[in-house]
């Protein structure tokens, strides 16, 4: 069950930062994707929120310890969606 | 100044010897669209890490690809950005995603500044260089020749001069100055001080050429520098500028 949605929210995040060149598959689940691991910047977290928000009905906060851990990896996003989710 | 380098792109004019066929017909002032260029895909520009390149529009691409030009290897000299509407088709998407959804990306937001393609070329070297963006309206052949001129002036010994545009969104073709906005390109000039070319008031025209109500057009101003036998361009249809290349065994 959280392996397709893992897999669904690679895709999402490929699809709403327009990631040439890169699969789900190149994406690992428990890599960072800031910084280091996918290398993804800080505008990349702002269009996240606006896109998990369109998607799934989230609203994350700006800044807090917690959006840093829903962040941590493409795993950490998929587990706060599937708790989270109201669409 | 020397015309020490250049490079173009523009859809299905993506060789030197096809761009200077260009200029050969090239009539200063025609309408050089090509019907196609709203659909015209944009270059691939594989020389930009992906993570860069992907924040790069229409425009933005062209730009990234004649700025990444093997035979023109940049080395660290200032640019200087020239475009009547930059990336306008992403300004517009935003506004009408504000307008319907009442948020816009952040991204595309980012992005939605006149010296945007450049900045990303900036980071994907790691360079400092300055880099200055100018939106002349229809003088932008003259004012990026002026900004450089002044780079000249402050020390500089080679300056990149970048010209690029693409066309307006269809929502303004009922306007007329969006006839004329048109055209997509891109196109570098490596320019260096020196005596090969120089800006000249307005005075006896030895050229012939005739007063013209417009000012030159960056195509205006690439065909010129592509064809040898041109001895002036009016950059400015007020009198004012004339670009004159010095005649051979005078320089």
């Amino acid at each position: 069950m959280l392996d397709g949605l893992i897999h669904e929210i690679k895709a999402f995040i490929i699809e709403t930062l327009g990631l040439e060149d890169i699969a789900p598959e190149d994406i690992d689940q428990d890599a960072p994707l800031f910084g280091e691991g996918l290398g993804l910047d800080s505008i990349d977290s702002l269009e996240l929120g606006v896109g998990l928000q369109k998607r799934y009905g989230l609203k994350i906060s700006a800044e807090s310890d917690e959006t840093r851990q829903i962040f941590s990896s493409a795993r950490a996003l998929a587990e706060y969606v599937a708790a989270q989710r109201t669409r | 100044m020397n015309l020490r380098g250049w490079t173009a792109w523009a859809p299905g004019r993506e060789t030197p010897a096809a761009w200077r066929a260009w200029a050969l017909d090239a009539v200063p002032g025609a309408q050089r669209e090509e019907a196609a260029a709203a659909e015209a895909e944009a270059p691939s520009v594989r020389e930009i890490p992906p993570l860069l390149r992907r924040r790069a529009d229409k425009m933005g691409r062209a730009a990234l690809h004649v700025l990444s030009r093997p035979e023109l290897p940049y080395g660290d000299q200032a640019i200087v950005l020239c475009s009547r509407i930059g990336e306008f088709s992403r300004s517009f998407a935003l506004q009408d995603e504000l307008a319907r959804e009442g948020r816009v990306s952040p991204q595309q937001f980012s992005m939605a500044v006149h010296n945007a393609a450049g900045g990303l070329f900036m980071m994907a070297r790691a360079a400092n260089a300055p880099l200055s963006a100018l939106a002349a309206g229809e003088e932008g052949a003259l004012a990026g020749l002026q900004e450089t001129l002044g780079l000249f002036a402050d020390g500089a010994e080679t300056v990149w001069l970048l010209y690029c545009d693409e066309p307006l969104p269809r929502e303004y073709h009922s306007f007329a100055s969006a006839r004329e906005l048109t055209a997509y390109f891109a196109f570098l000039l490596e320019l260096s001080p020196g005596d090969e070319f120089h800006l000249a008031p307005e005075g006896g025209d030895e050229d012939g050429k005739a007063m013209t109500d417009r000012a030159a057009s960056p195509l205006d101003l690439l065909a010129f520098f592509l064809r040898p036998g041109d001895g002036a361009l009016r950059l400015s249809p007020r009198g004012g500028w004339m670009l004159r290349r010095t005649p051979r065994g005078r320089s």
